[in-house]
């Protein structure tokens, strides 16, 4: 070492090594955290998503009304669902914080168009027997032997879930 | 060389025997201030990356507990008793059980305690009209009787 002089080339460049690791390690680390909050989002949205279609089609609330006092699965009753803001719907099915779209059949159901801005979008279509008020078992029979109405339709209802 | 050989001599040469030379002091001193502000930023970030990770867990926990809650819609024109084991949540490798609060019937929320206290997430349900929710021991239970 020369007089003066303070570092030696060793251990500066042990330094500069060393904070050159450190800085892997931490960026590192906050591409880890980027991921997992990326698939957390994902989880939310398909969990509340899945959550939602199963209350939409299967619920009292909006499932098609036998006059057998019944109602049928995966059914979905548009008289029940026109009476309803997507804000109620949303709230309804569990998607306060969402943007929610409903598609028959790739035609949106008016009023329950809400633009799909967020970046994450889940969307599934789901195969679903459609009606506009009550229906009876004889309805529902001729149509499970291949006649299907204007009162029960078999439909692809699509829901577009986005954040 | 020899010049710069005879520099080095008449530094050494004005030393005490014994004596540490100030530049092996400074350095020493540098030394630990990098290697402690070193440790500072690893100890914040670490600190910053178990608290983002016991976060991400209790949201996952609360939207899957929400989803089971906003699930029950679907069986809401009977009377049922459903039932769902409270997930455990891991901070700082210990597994614990969060409390779960159940707010104005519409937002459930896990709260977990650490050493700088507690650290809550919520999650929005929809339930049954005549339903109720509430914790039983490590479950949560959903009634519609």
């Amino acid at each position: 070492m020369n007089k003066g002089q303070i570092f030696s080339i060793d251990f500066l460049i042990a330094m500069i090594l060393m904070i050159f690791f450190l800085g892997l390690l931490l960026s590192l680390g906050e591409l880890q955290g980027y991921e997992r909050k990326e698939a957390r989002i994902r989880y939310e949205i398909a969990s509340k998503t899945e959550a939602a279609i199963i209350s939409l089609v299967n619920s009292p609330q909006y499932a098609c009304e036998m006059d057998t006092n019944s109602y049928l699965a995966y059914s979905l009753d548009i008289s029940k669902i026109n009476t309803m803001s997507n804000d109620e719907l949303k709230k309804s099915l569990g998607l306060l914080d969402y943007n929610l779209s409903l598609l028959l059949d790739n035609l949106i159901l008016s009023g329950h168009d809400d633009p799909l801005n967020g970046k994450n979008i889940y969307a599934v279509d789901l195969d679903i027997l459609y009606c506009n008020g009550n229906i009876s078992f004889s309805d529902l029979n001729m149509c499970m032997n291949g006649t299907c109405g204007t009162v029960i339709e078999k439909h692809t209802l699509k829901v577009k879930v986005s954040k | 060389m020899r010049q710069n050989i005879k520099k080095v001599n008449k530094h050494y040469f004005f030393m005490k025997r014994g004596q540490i030379s100030i530049d092996l002091l400074i350095t020493l001193i540098i030394a630990i201030m990098v290697i402690g502000s070193f440790a500072i930023i690893v100890s914040s970030f670490e600190s910053g990356q178990e608290e983002f990770f016991l976060r991400t867990q209790l949201r996952e926990n609360s939207s899957t507990l929400a989803s089971f809650i906003t699930s029950t819609n679907a069986i809401s024109d009977t009377n049922f008793t459903t039932q769902l084991m409270i997930p455990t949540v891991t901070h700082k490798n210990i597994s614990k059980r969060p409390l779960v609060t159940i707010i104005d019937q519409n937002y459930i929320k896990l709260s977990f305690e650490t050493e700088n206290g507690f650290v809550e997430e919520n999650a929005f349900f929809s339930k049954p009209a005549n339903s109720t929710v509430e914790q039983t021991g490590n479950l949560l239970v959903v009634s519609n009787e």
